[in-house]
């Protein structure tokens, strides 16, 4: 059985068969993930039935995982999963779904809004792998933009204009957004990578202030994705 | 010569022509605009050079004019266009009709009609029509473009039509400004700022059809947390905004274009407005009848 990857959008995203990623993966089978990562920057792999420990050896294989607890609003002893993992979910940690008001619940909304992963911290991500575990009948979607495609769409002139362009990024920035500004005094100072990723910044070739619009230094593929969590009823 | 108005795009916008709006016009005339107005939400006049004069006795055909907020807010001398609050100022110039520098804050505070928008929304009683005529007009951009929010309701599916049929969002100039970094109103301001409500969506007076009253002075849901509500809205605003529901008008000298606040959203496009000029003049209609009960504290206002 071989890696097989089909293109499932003019632009981008392929879909992958051929591979059970619950198991250890040879070294061609990681380059021709590789390979379709850098063609396509959406891959999706259907009927993955992957545990928490398969999820992260798949992980590994692509580099050192980043550390997520950048989540500058959950305390240690509310985290559901080990802290290896961005906990993409609706439930505390008593696997209750988070009730309409909870602050947890208001801050992850901002996952409605187009982004880039960490494009707040000074190296933000490059991967991202997002396992489902259980989805919504109606509703939920990810929906992903090819911003290599915008780029290219970009008439000369804009184009220049954005060149050399410099963004500041920062997570107050997309809460702010939607109007969560209230962080106490020692989520603050959790946040000091945020504050630290004001001064940072990260070379852009966005020029509409859209801070989730960004080719990243290390990768050629600039993604930018948006999740839409179900409402909580 | 009689009025006739060709539909040019596929849901909404008729271009007018048989008009000659520098003239007196008669009632027959009214009423034909004003019935393309209800089936068409904009409508566009061509080769119109109207002075101020000639657009204010235009514009009152349709009901009293409103006074432009930014016109309240200006001091005396920094307003081109003299005292008359009616007619909006819709330039990149100062009062001594020079190009406005970079950080202005007037230019700053205009930058919001780059968002998408419903005109005076953020007032108790939002605009009825309004009327851009364009002066000048740069080389490049710069154009004013239009979204159906009646083709927009229409469009949602069931479910989500029942969820916005009661809901209450909260209207200010804040919220639109607070989305591109703006705070800075001035002494003596804050009675404007405060938030009015209106429905989400409401009836035409005249059609009886649907409509999203949707703009970006939105920032909450009565009744909602204040992100959820905010994800929400620009959910709506991104249905409500795509392409096929969209009229991008390119200007040309002696455009009149005319709108009605109540069933479009409209945002103006960038353009190289430190460099070249444009210089268009707005007045609007004041909206009829609320979309929500006053509180008795706006009441008593």
């Amino acid at each position: 059985m071989t890696i097989g990857i089909r293109q499932i959008r003019p632009a981008f995203a392929g879909e992958v068969s051929g591979v059970d990623i619950t198991r250890p993966l040879g070294r061609d089978e990681v380059a021709a993930v590789e390979a379709g990562m850098d063609r396509y920057a959406v891959l999706v792999f259907r009927e993955q039935r992957l545990t928490d420990e398969t999820q992260l050896a798949f992980t590994l294989n692509f580099g050192d995982l980043e550390h997520t607890r950048g989540n500058a609003i959950t305390k240690p002893e509310e985290m559901r999963l080990d802290p290896a993992f961005a906990d993409v979910s609706n439930l505390d940690r008593n696997h209750r779904p988070l009730a309409r008001d909870s602050r947890r619940r208001l801050y992850a909304l901002g996952n409605r809004l187009w982004h880039s992963d960490s494009s707040f911290r000074a190296v933000p991500a490059t991967y991202s792998l997002l396992s489902g575990r259980i989805v919504v009948d109606k509703g939920g979607e990810t929906e992903f933009a090819d911003l290599r495609a915008a780029y290219d769409a970009l008439d000369a002139a804009t184009k220049a204009e954005v060149e050399d362009l410099v963004c500041e990024h920062s997570l107050m920035y997309s809460r702010g957004q939607l109007g969560f500004t209230e962080f106490a005094d020692d989520e603050r100072e959790g946040c000091g990578r945020c504050a630290s990723a004001w001064s940072a910044r990260i070379r852009s070739p966005d020029g509409n202030r859209c801070s989730s619009l960004h080719i990243s230094a290390q990768s050629s593929a600039g993604r930018c994705r948006r999740h839409a969590p179900s409402s909580v009823t | 010569m009689s009025i006739s108005i060709r539909q040019v795009h596929p849901v909404f916008v008729g271009e007018v022509s048989g008009v000659d709006l520098t003239r007196p016009l008669p009632t027959d005339d009214v009423v034909a605009i004003e019935a393309g107005m209800d089936r068409h939400a904009v409508l566009v006049f061509r080769d119109q050079p109207l002075t101020d004069e000639q657009q204010l006795v235009f514009s009152r055909n349709f009901g009293e004019l409103e006074v432009t907020l930014a016109g309240q807010m200006a001091k005396p001398e920094d307003r081109r266009l003299g005292d008359r609050l009616e007619l909006g100022d819709i330039s990149n110039l100062t009062a001594r009709n020079e190009l406005r520098a970079r950080d202005d804050r007037s230019r700053m505070y205009a930058l919001a009609n780059r968002l998408w928008h419903s005109d005076a929304s953020f007032r108790a009683i939002g605009a009825g029509y309004t009327l851009l005529h364009g002066r000048i007009v740069p080389s490049k951009g710069a154009n004013t473009e239009f979204a159906d929010m009646r083709a927009a309701y229409d469009a949602l599916d069931d479910a989500t039509k029942a969820e916005v049929e009661d809901l209450i969002a909260e209207h200010s100039i804040v919220y639109s400004r607070e989305q591109i970094g703006f705070s800075d109103y001035g002494e003596g301001n804050a009675d404007k700022l405060r938030p009015v409500r209106h429905r989400l969506v409401i009836t035409h007076p005249v059609t009886g059809r649907k409509s999203l009253y949707l703009s970006s002075h939105i920032g909450g849901i009565v009744g909602w947390p204040m992100p959820e509500a905010r994800a929400f809205i620009r959910d709506l605003m991104e249905h409500a905004t795509q392409r096929q529901f969209v009229y991008a008008h390119q200007w040309q000298v002696g455009d009149l274009v005319m709108w009605d606040n109540r069933t479009v959203m409209h945002r103006a496009r960038r353009f190289d407005d430190l460099k070249e000029v444009r210089d268009l003049r707005r007045t609007s209609i004041k909206g009829t009848g609320l979309t929500v009960e006053l509180t008795p504290a706006q009441a008593a206002e």
